[in-house]
């Protein structure tokens, strides 16, 4: 059997993918298993024993034509397609898109043979996207910074290959350290993925500045990309200390497995060392900034936790310099989210309301209760969707109408316009919007039926919160409220 | 530097979308369209720095 995995996505994203992969490779032991990444991203494939061809995009070569100021699109499609002839030659019996992005979407639907089997985004044949599977429909409608999934998405992987994870899954590879460094040190990683989630190196110097007074004997190694050595350099201006041990720009990004193994703890913002160390095991401080759901792509270190900061601007580096000081000595403080089992990977304070779209996500997808809330402004709203479905409802029995087509999307846009006017009804109307692509193209009354159905489906949803306000009314009657 | 390029990558996109409009208007989605579709995914990736959470929809 042949299986073609795609991870096109970047280093932490990768990272993330390999107890998938093991798991996979458990799933199939006498399977060929090939993997696809991006070339600039191959580094964090090296250790990965569980796949048998590691195959790359060349996005660079391919764009290459276009950035330029007579931009050749021809040339341009011409290497795509020499891509697509190399890959294409083989006939994959399993593709497994764990990108979840429009463009691996194409190339699934693309290399899918009549008897290839689709897991993760794909195209219908009329190339609209298709989400063949639930996994794919819950990734589609709930996961992402602005939404409130909490699966980690290591663990999104795991459901969509339909497999439990071992402890073996989330294992480091074996590697030597080959850098000499002192004993029982804290590693700090001082860059990130993206700049917004990045601290300046006068944060990170006020932070290890306290860090040092505090921890004196404990040295610190920074580690970086070679871009991030300006910060490095200007951390080690504005604090003069032997403790400091500089990496930065000095390693591969594998050649990082080893070091963090080692480190008694791993300081970082949101990017691939907190994956690695999630791999190594080793305790992790996971500085959180900005737009980041720490939920999805946190630590999984048995010892991880999370400080949320809304932006960098806003984070206290004295004070993130003396929790981590305090986790080496062993006392965890209240603001820090952490670890915990089971299908969320972190606890956190929080209220009821607080958790409320989260609360109603598992309901909608899990059966569990469905929560009760505290904003007389969701009630109102899941009246006002309640009233457009019955209407759309109403629309639906006469589908020869020429204006249904029209006032259909009419009514989609009203239930778009209520989601965002009170979020809290998202999870419902964002499982709404990816059912509705989830319809296939086919014959005019086979689309109806599975519109009708996603409808009636909806109305049942919507009818749970109806009946309980009135419950809620009828008592509050009953009690003389109103 | 990276901002002349993404304006060039910009540039190329539009007519790019504007190329696989008409020839969806004219045939079928197909091959054709379906790697004209995979070129524009890619170049949007590449102008959001490669971040394909950001182009998850």
């Amino acid at each position: 059997m042949k299986i073609l995995v795609l991870q096109l996505a970047r280093l932490g994203d990768i990272y993330m993918s390999w107890p998938a992969l093991r798991a996979l490779r458990r799933q199939h032991p006498k399977s060929e298993i090939h993997f696809l990444t991006r070339p600039r991203f191959e580094g964090a494939v090296y250790g990965l024993g569980a796949i048998d061809k590691h195959l790359s995009l060349p996005a660079g070569f391919i764009l290459e034509p276009m950035v330029r100021s007579e931009a050749d699109t021809r040339q341009a499609l011409a290497r795509l397609d020499g891509f697509l002839a190399e890959i294409g030659k083989v006939e994959y019996d399993l593709i497994v898109n764990l990108t979840f992005s429009p463009f691996s979407s194409y190339l699934t639907h693309y290399l899918t043979g009549s008897n290839t089997k689709v897991l993760g985004y794909t195209r219908h044949s009329d190339g609209f996207l298709n989400l063949a599977d639930e996994v794919s429909q819950y990734f589609y409608s709930q996961v992402g910074f602005d939404r409130w999934n909490r699966v980690h998405v290591a663990d999104v992987f795991a459901s969509l290959l339909g497999v439990q994870f071992t402890e073996d899954d989330w294992k480091a590879p074996v590697m030597a350290l080959n850098i000499e460094l002192p004993e029982n040190y804290l590693v700090v990683h001082i860059g990130a993925s993206e700049n917004q989630k990045v601290l300046s190196a006068e944060k990170w110097a006020r932070m290890l500045t306290y860090l040092i007074e505090r921890k004196p004997l404990v040295p610190i190694v920074l580690i970086g990309a070679a871009n991030e050595k300006h910060i490095a350099d200007n951390i080690k201006q504005k604090i003069s200390s032997k403790q400091i041990f500089d990496l930065v720009g000095q390693t591969k990004i594998y050649e990082l497995f080893p070091i963090i193994q080692n480190a008694i703890m791993l300081i970082g913002c949101d990017s691939a060392p907190i994956h690695i160390a999630s791999l190594t095991d080793t305790a992790t401080l996971n500085i959180s900034i900005g737009q980041v759901n720490f939920w999805e792509t946190g630590p999984k270190a048995t010892h991880g936790f999370v400080y949320r900061a809304e932006s960098a601007e806003s984070l206290i580096a004295q004070r993130v310099g003396e929790i981590a000081a305090l986790l080496l000595e062993g006392t965890v403080v209240p603001e820090l989210i952490t670890r915990a089992a089971g299908l969320t990977s972190y606890h956190k304070k929080e209220s009821a309301q607080d958790r409320f779209c989260w609360d109603l996500t598992q309901a909608i997808y899990l059966g569990n209760p469905f929560p009760v809330s505290e904003d007389i402004r969701f009630y109102e709203a899941i009246m006002k969707l309640e009233d457009i479905n019955g209407f759309i409802m109403e629309q639906l029995t006469n589908y020869k109408n020429n204006s249904l087509r029209e006032i259909l999307d009419r009514a989609d846009e009203i239930i778009h316009s209520i989601s965002q006017l009170v979020p809290d009804v998202r999870p419902i109307v964002s499982w709404y919007q990816a059912e509705k692509i989830r319809i296939p193209p086919g014959a005019s009354e086979d689309i109806m039926a599975s519109t009708i159905h996603i409808h009636k489906t909806l109305d049942r949803l919507l009818k749970v919160y109806i009946l309980q306000d009135e419950k809620v009314a009828v008592q509050e009657a009953e009690h003389g409220k109103i | 530097m990276q901002k002349e390029l993404e304006n060039y990558l910009a540039i190329a996109l539009k007519k790019l979308e504007g190329a696989c409009a008409e020839m969806i208007k004219k045939s079928t989605y197909n091959k054709e369209t379906e790697k004209m579709k995979m070129l524009i995914e890619l170049t949007k990736e590449q102008v959001k720095n490669e971040n394909t959470r950001i182009a998850t929809r």
